[in-house]
C-alpha cells in the first residue's frame, strides 16, 4: 500500500473511532481502597534511579498488600512519568488530586516540585512525601503538607563537616551541581563549618549530569582542600571527579551525601577505572539492603523479592529505592496511627499522626527509633566503600542531629 | 605561578575543543547539502555511542582482545552509524526535498524525542560503560596535567577532520556536494545525483557522530541523556558560520577554550553561558559568522 | 459558501468573521468554554487553561515567525520574563492583577525589543540561534538574579483577585485567565487587516522587496518583536497567577521548542494555528499516556518501555505532520470543511 497522507488520516480517524466505541467501561473497584498517586522521572537524566524505584515500589505494595494491606485496605500505586520536569509533575499531581478516586497520599520526584506543588496544596491538601531533602521542606507552618524521609541536606552536610573535624581535618572544598538540589545546603555548609573552624577553600559548580570534569578537577587541585564535599549528583559525576582526581595523583578524602552514594554505580565505576572510589564515604540515613540481618523490614522484602523473581533477584535493592520505600512507610505509618485512634482518614489528621511519631521501631530502616522532628528525621551515618568487598559499610554510629 | 594554571586549563579547553569540531562538521555538512539544520545530530551521536557498546560487547563475548575494540570495533561502529544516518536520509529528508527548510528542521526536532526513547527501550536508561580508547591517566609535562585520555581524544578528532576536509575540497563526492551546496538545480542539470549527496552527507555526518560518541561516553557514563551534547555544539557552528567546514574547527577551539576559561574565572555556572553570549556579540558584527558564506539575495 | 474567495466588497475582505461557520462556530466555541467549568473536572479545566496560556504564547511566536519570518527560539524565557516581572511586581507593589499584568506586558515587550535588535543585522538561522543564546542568557539571569528573582528556590505569588474573591480553585483562575486569552486571538486576528499586519507579511515574502515598496524594515521588524514578546508577556502573566510559584527551569530552552513545534503542527500563519497547536502538545501527550496506560497496566516488568514508547510516539507524531501535513492541523481544517461543503463532489 502505498502510504501517504491520505491513507495516514484515515488510519488515525480508523483507531480513533475504534478507541471510542471499543473502549469498556471503567471497572470500578468494589472494595475501598488507598489510592497512592505520585510521579516518577521514568524518562530524562535520572530515568535509571526513576525506572528502578519505581519497580521497587511496586513489588512493596504488592508485598504490603499480601500482608492485609494498610489498616485492613489494599493499596494501588498510580505513578506518571514526569521526565525530571517539575511542571509534568504538577501536572500529574493536578490530574491525580481531580480524579474520582482520591489519593491519600502523594509522592513527588523533584526539589522543583514540592516547591510548585506547595500553592496547590494549600487548595488541595495531602499528605506529599517524596524523593527530597531539600531543607526548606521541613517547615510544618510554611508547608503543612509535605515531610522529608529522612534528615534535610542540611544537617547530612552537618554530619559530614563534624566528620572532617573529628578525623582531624581543617581545609574543606564544596562540589555541588548547578541545581536547586545542590545549592540547597551549601550556604548553610559554609556557616556551618566557620563555627566548626574549618577553612572552606574551594567551591566548585558542575553541570548535574554528563559534565566534563577535568578543568573542575584542575581547579580542585590547586586549591589543594583535605576534604571535597560532593552533593547534588545521583548517578553520575560524582564518580567521574572521584577517578580524575586520583589519576592526578590527589590524596583527598571525597565525601558524599545520599543520592550519590549507589552501590550499583561505584561497582560499575570500579570494573571500568579500578580502585579509585576506594574511601568515598558519605553520610547515609538508612541501612544498605545487605544489612538485612540487621533489619526484619529488609528481611521481609527480600525473602518477598526472592519468591517472586527466583534466581533473577540478585539479592539487592538500590538506594534510590530504599528511599521511596520508607517515605511510604512513614505514611503507612501515619494512616494505620490515624485509623487506629478512629480519626477521619483526611490530609490533616494524617500530618498530625506523622508529627505525632515518636521512638518508632522502623523495622531496621534506620539504626535508632524513629521521631518525626519538624517533619524530618534527623539521623544518620556515615558509611564508606571500599573497592575489594564493594561495600559501602558503617564507619560511625548512628547520629542525631 | 598562576598563569601556569590558566595554560593548563587552556589546553584542557583546546583539548575540548578538538572534539566540538568532530561534532560541528557533521552538522556543517549537512547544513552545506541540504540546508537543514539538524538539531538531533547530539541524539544520532548517542545512538552511536550505544552501537559502539553493544559491538565491542558482541566482540568481547566472541572473545578477541582489546586490539579488536580498536581494529574491528571502531571501524564497525562507524559502519553502522553510517547506514543508520542513510536510513534517517532516505526515510525522513529524501520525502521533503525541495521543501521549505523550516518543516524539515522541526523533522529533526521530533526525532530528537524519537532516538532517546528508542535508546531508552533498545539499551535500558542504566548507565553503560563502553571501553575507554586510552585508559583514564594523567601525565605531568613542565608541571602542567595532561589527560592522555583527551589527548587521545583530542589527536583522532583532529586526524578525522583533516581527512574529511580534505575529501570535501578533494573528492569527486566532495565537488558534488560543494556544487549541491551552491546550486542545487544547476547541480540536478549538471547530472549530479543530488539525492546521492544528500545519502552521503548524512552517512558521513552520522559516522563522524558516532566517533565523537565513542571519544565521549568514556569520559563519562553513556545514557540517552548524551545527546544533550549537540547543544553545546549550535554555539560552535553558529560562531564558525553555518557553512563553513574551517570555521567550525576555529570557533571549536575557541568555544572550548572560552568554556575553560569561564570555568577559571568565574566559576561552573558561568561556563555554559560564557561562549553563548560571547557568539550572541560576535555575530552581531559578523551576521554570517567568523567564515560563513553571505547569502546573495535577489528580489 | 465556505470555500472560494469570492468577495464582492472590501468589508468582506476585512471581516474578521469571513463566513457563516466560522462566526457559527465561533459563537458554539465561546458557549462551550462558558459552560465548560461548570461540568468538567478540575483537571480538565487546568488543561484547558493550559491551553488558553499556550495558545497566547504561540499567538506571539506566530506574529513574530508565522506572519513576519523571523524564527524565534527564544519565545519560552519571554513567557519566564512575563511570568516573573508578574510575580516580582505583585509581591513589591501588593497591586492587583489588572495594574500588575500590564506592566509585567509592557516589560516584557521592552526586553523583546532589546533581543530582538540583533534582527536588524542578523537573518534566516543566524537569527534563530541568537535568539537561542538569548534564551540561555535570559534564563541564566533569572537563576542568578536571586536578589529580585529569589533564583532557584522558586518565586510564589499571591493569587489574583475579582469582586473581592482571590482567584484560587481552577474554575476562579479559568473565569480570569480563558477570556482574556479569547481577546488577545481576537485582537492577533485584528492586526493582519491593518497596515501593520500586511507589512508584517511583506516582509516575510521577501524582506528586501519590502523594502524597496516602502515598507520601514527597522520599523516593522522591531514593532514584530515588540508585539510578540508582549504575547509572550500576557502569556507568562497568565502562567504566574495560574501556577502562584515560579521556577526558572520552567522557562528553559524545551519551553521554546515545544512553542515551534506547536505552531508548526497548529498551522503556520493561520490565525487557528496557535489554537490547534496548544491543544496538540497539552492534549497529545495526556492522551498517549491515557491510551497506553489503557493498554498495558502499570506493572513493574513493563515500566521501562511505557514511558519511552510515549516520548517516540509524540515525536513521530510532529514528524508525520511535517512530511504528510506541513500547513499545519489548520490546513486539515480547511480541506474538511471544503469537503463537507462540496460533498458528493469530489474537491
Amino acid at each position: 500500500m502505498r502510504v501517504d497522507r491520505r491513507t495516514v488520516l484515515k488510519g488515525t480517524a480508523a483507531i480513533a473511532a475504534t478507541s471510542v466505541i471499543g473502549m469498556p467501561a471503567i471497572v470500578r473497584a468494589q472494595a475501598k481502597r488507598w489510592v497512592f498517586a505520585g510521579s516518577s522521572p521514568l524518562t530524562g537524566p535520572f530515568a535509571q534511579a526513576g525506572t528502578t524505584a519505581l519497580k521497587d515500589l511496586l513489588d512493596w505494595v504488592e508485598m504490603t498488600n499480601d500482608m492485609g494491606g494498610i489498616a485492613g485496605r489494599p493499596v494501588v500505586v498510580e505513578h506518571e512519568d514526569s521526565g525530571y520536569d517539575p511542571a509534568k509533575s504538577l501536572a500529574n499531581f493536578k490530574k491525580a488530586m481531580s480524579a474520582d478516586e482520591k489519593p491519600i497520599f502523594y509522592s513527588g520526584d523533584s526539589t522543583g516540585f514540592m516547591k510548585l506543588v506547595a500553592p496547590e496544596l494549600q487548595r488541595t491538601p495531602v499528605m506529599c512525601g517524596g524523593t527530597s531533602f531539600a531543607s526548606d521542606l521541613a517547615d510544618p507552618k510554611g508547608n503543612p503538607y509535605q515531610y522529608i524521609a529522612g534528615p534535610t541536606y542540611q544537617s547530612m552536610i552537618e554530619i559530614l563537616l563534624k566528620h572532617v573535624k573529628d578525623n582531624g581535618g581543617s581545609k574543606v572544598a564544596f562540589v555541588y551541581s548547578d541545581t536547586e538540589f545542590g545549592r540547597d545546603p551549601i550556604e548553610h555548609g559554609k556557616k556551618v563549618a566557620g563555627e566548626l573552624g574549618l577553612q572552606v577553600v574551594h567551591e566548585e559548580v558542575t553541570k548535574p549530569a554528563g559534565a566534563e570534569v577535568q578543568t573542575h578537577v584542575a581547579q580542585l587541585r590547586r586549591a589543594d582542600p583535605e576534604y571535597v564535599i560532593l552533593h547534588g549528583y545521583v548517578t553520575g559525576v560524582w564518580p567521574e571527579i572521584i577517578a580524575t582526581a586520583r589519576a592526578f595523583k590527589m590524596e583527598t578524602k571525597f565525601l558524599g551525601t545520599f543520592w550519590g552514594m549507589e552501590k550499583v554505580i561505584a561497582d560499575a565505576v570500579t570494573a571500568k577505572v579500578g580502585p579509585a572510589l576506594d574511601g568515598y564515604a558519605g553520610v547515609f540515613p538508612y541501612r544498605y539492603f545487605y544489612e538485612a540481618k540487621d533489619s526484619p523490614s529488609y528481611s521481609k522484602f527480600f525473602a518477598f523479592k526472592k519468591q517472586k523473581y527466583g534466581d533473577q533477584f540478585p539479592g539487592y535493592v538500590t538506594t534510590w529505592s530504599l528511599q521511596p520505600m520508607f517515605s511510604h512507610e512513614l505514611a503507612k505509618k501515619a494512616i494505620e496511627d490515624t485509623v487506629n485512634a478512629g480519626k477521619e482518614v483526611t490530609a490533616q489528621n494524617l500530618m498530625a499522626a506523622l508529627d505525632a511519631i515518636k521512638g518508632w521501631d522502623s523495622g531496621g530502616y534506620m539504626g535508632q527509633p524513629v521521631s518525626m522532628v519538624d517533619r524530618s528525621v534527623p539521623q544518620g551515618r556515615v558509611y564508606r566503600y571500599g573497592a575489594e568487598n564493594k561495600l559501602f559499610l558503617p564507619i560511625s554510629d548512628w547520629i542525631i542531629t | 605561578m598562576d598563569i601556569m594554571f590558566v595554560v593548563e586549563d587552556s589546553i584542557t579547553g583546546l583539548m575540548t575543543g578538538g572534539v566540538y569540531a568532530l561534532i560541528a562538521v557533521g552538522i556543517v555538512l549537512v547544513f552545506r547539502a541540504t540546508k537543514v539544520f539538524n538539531f538531533a545530530h547530539g541524539a544520532v551521536l548517542m545512538i552511536g555511542a550505544y552501537f559502539y557498546y553493544t559491538i565491542t560487547g558482541m566482540l568481547d563475548v566472541a572473545g578477541l582482545g582489546t586490539w579488536a575494540i580498536y581494529v574491528l570495533g571502531l571501524p564497525l561502529t562507524m559502519i553502522v552509524a553510517a547506514l543508520f544516518g542513510a536510513v534517517i536520509e532516505r526515510v525522513l529528508m529524501r520525502p521533503m526535498i525541495g521543501q521549505h527548510p523550516f518543516p524539515m528542521i522541526m523533522v529533526t526536532i521530533g526525532l530528537i524525542s524519537v532516538l532517546e526513547g528508542v535508546a531508552a527501550i533498545a539499551w535500558t536508561t542504566n548507565a553503560k560503560y563502553p571501553p575507554a580508547l586510552v585508559g583514564l591517566s594523567i601525565d605531568f609535562v613542565g608541571g602542567m596535567a595532561i589527560n592522555r585520555q583527551m589527548l587521545a581524544s583530542f589527536l583522532i578528532a583532529g586526524a578525522v577532520f583533516v581527512i574529511i576536509t580534505i575529501l570535501f575540497l578533494k573528492s569527486k563526492a566532495g565537488v558534488a556536494i560543494r556544487a549541491t551546496a551552491s546550486d542545487q538545480s544547476t547541480a540536478y542539470a549538471m547530472g549530479i545525483n543530488v539525492p546521492r549527496v544528500f545519502m552521503t552527507t548524512w552517512m558521513v555526518a552520522a559516522a563522524t557522530a558516532a566517533l565523537a560518541g565513542i571519544l565521549l561516553a568514556p569520559l563519562n557514563s553513556l545514557t540517552p541523556s548524551l545527546s544533550q551534547v549537540g547543544l553545546s555544539v549550535i554555539a560552535v557552528v553558529i560562531l564558525g558560520g553555518l557553512d563553513s567546514v574551517i570555521g567550525a574547527l576555529l570557533a571549536a577551539f575557541i568555544v572550548g577554550w572560552l568554556e575553560a576559561m569561564a570555568n577559571h574565572f568565574l566559576g561552573g555556572d558561568f561556563k555554559e553561558i560564557v561562549p553563548y553570549a560571547v557568539v550572541l556579540a560576535i555575530i552581531l558584527i559578523r551576521p554570517y559568522g567568523l567564515l560563513g558564506t553571505r547569502d546573495v539575495e535577489r528580489v | 459558501m465556505i470555500i472560494g474567495d469570492y468577495k464582492a466588497s472590501y468589508a468582506s475582505d476585512e471581516a474578521v468573521f469571513r463566513s457563516w461557520p466560522v462566526r457559527y462556530g465561533f459563537a458554539a466555541l465561546l458557549i462551550a468554554l462558558a459552560v465548560l467549568p461548570f461540568g468538567a473536572s478540575g483537571f480538565i479545566i487546568f488543561l484547558v487553561i493550559q491551553v488558553a496560556i499556550y495558545t497566547v504564547a504561540i499567538t506571539g511566536l506566530n506574529i513574530l515567525t508565522g506572519y513576519t519570518g523571523l524564527i524565534s527560539l527564544g519565545h519560552g524565557a519571554l513567557v519566564g520574563v512575563g511570568a516573573y516581572a508578574t510575580a516580582v511586581f505583585a509581591n513589591w507593589l501588593g497591586a492587583p492583577w489588572w495594574v500588575v499584568m500590564p506592566m509585567a506586558v509592557a516589560f516584557t515587550a521592552a526586553v523583546g525589543l532589546l533581543f530582538g535588535l540583533p534582527s536588524l543585522r542578523i537573518r534566516g538561522l543566524y537569527l534563530t540561534i541568537a535568539t537561542l543564546a538569548a534564551n540561555f542568557i535570559i534564563i541564566f539571569i533569572i537563576e542568578h538574579w536571586t536578589d529580585v528573582t529569589r533564583g532557584d528556590s522558586g518565586i510564589t505569588l499571591a493569587p489574583a483577585t475579582l469582586f473581592g474573591m482571590a482567584l484560587e480553585s481552577d474554575a476562579q483562575k479559568y473565569a480570569l485567565i480563558v477570556p482574556i486569552a479569547i481577546l488577545a486571538v481576537l485582537f492577533a486576528q485584528n492586526l493582519f487587516r491593518t497596515r501593520v499586519g500586511r507589512a508584517f507579511i511583506a516582509i516575510r515574502d521577501s524582506d528586501y522587496s519590502a523594502e524597496i515598496i516602502g515598507v520601514d524594515l527597522t520599523r516593522y521588524k522591531l514593532i514584530a518583536f515588540g508585539i510578540g514578546s508582549a504575547y509572550a508577556g500576557l502569556a507568562g502573566s497568565l502562567w504566574a497567577y495560574n501556577f502562584l510559584a515560579l521556577l526558572p527551569t520552567q522557562f528553559e530552552l524545551q519551553l521554546s521548542i515545544v512553542f515551534l513545534a506547536a505552531l508548526v503542527v497548529g498551522g503556520n500563519a493561520r490565525t487557528l494555528g496557535p489554537i490547534f497547536g496548544a491543544v496538540f502538545v497539552i492534549l497529545i501527550p495526556e492522551f498517549l499516556k491515557w491510551l497506553f496506560g489503557f493498554l498495558t497496566p502499570i506493572s513493574p516488568t513493563i515500566l521501562e518501555y511505557t514511558a519511552p514508547a510515549n516520548t517516540i510516539a509524540y515525536g513521530l507524531l510532529i514528524i508525520g505532520f511535517m512530511i504528510f501535513e506541513p500547513m499545519g492541523l489548520a490546513a486539515i481544517w480547511t480541506r474538511f470543511w471544503r469537503y463537507i461543503n462540496l460533498w458528493p463532489f469530489s474537491p
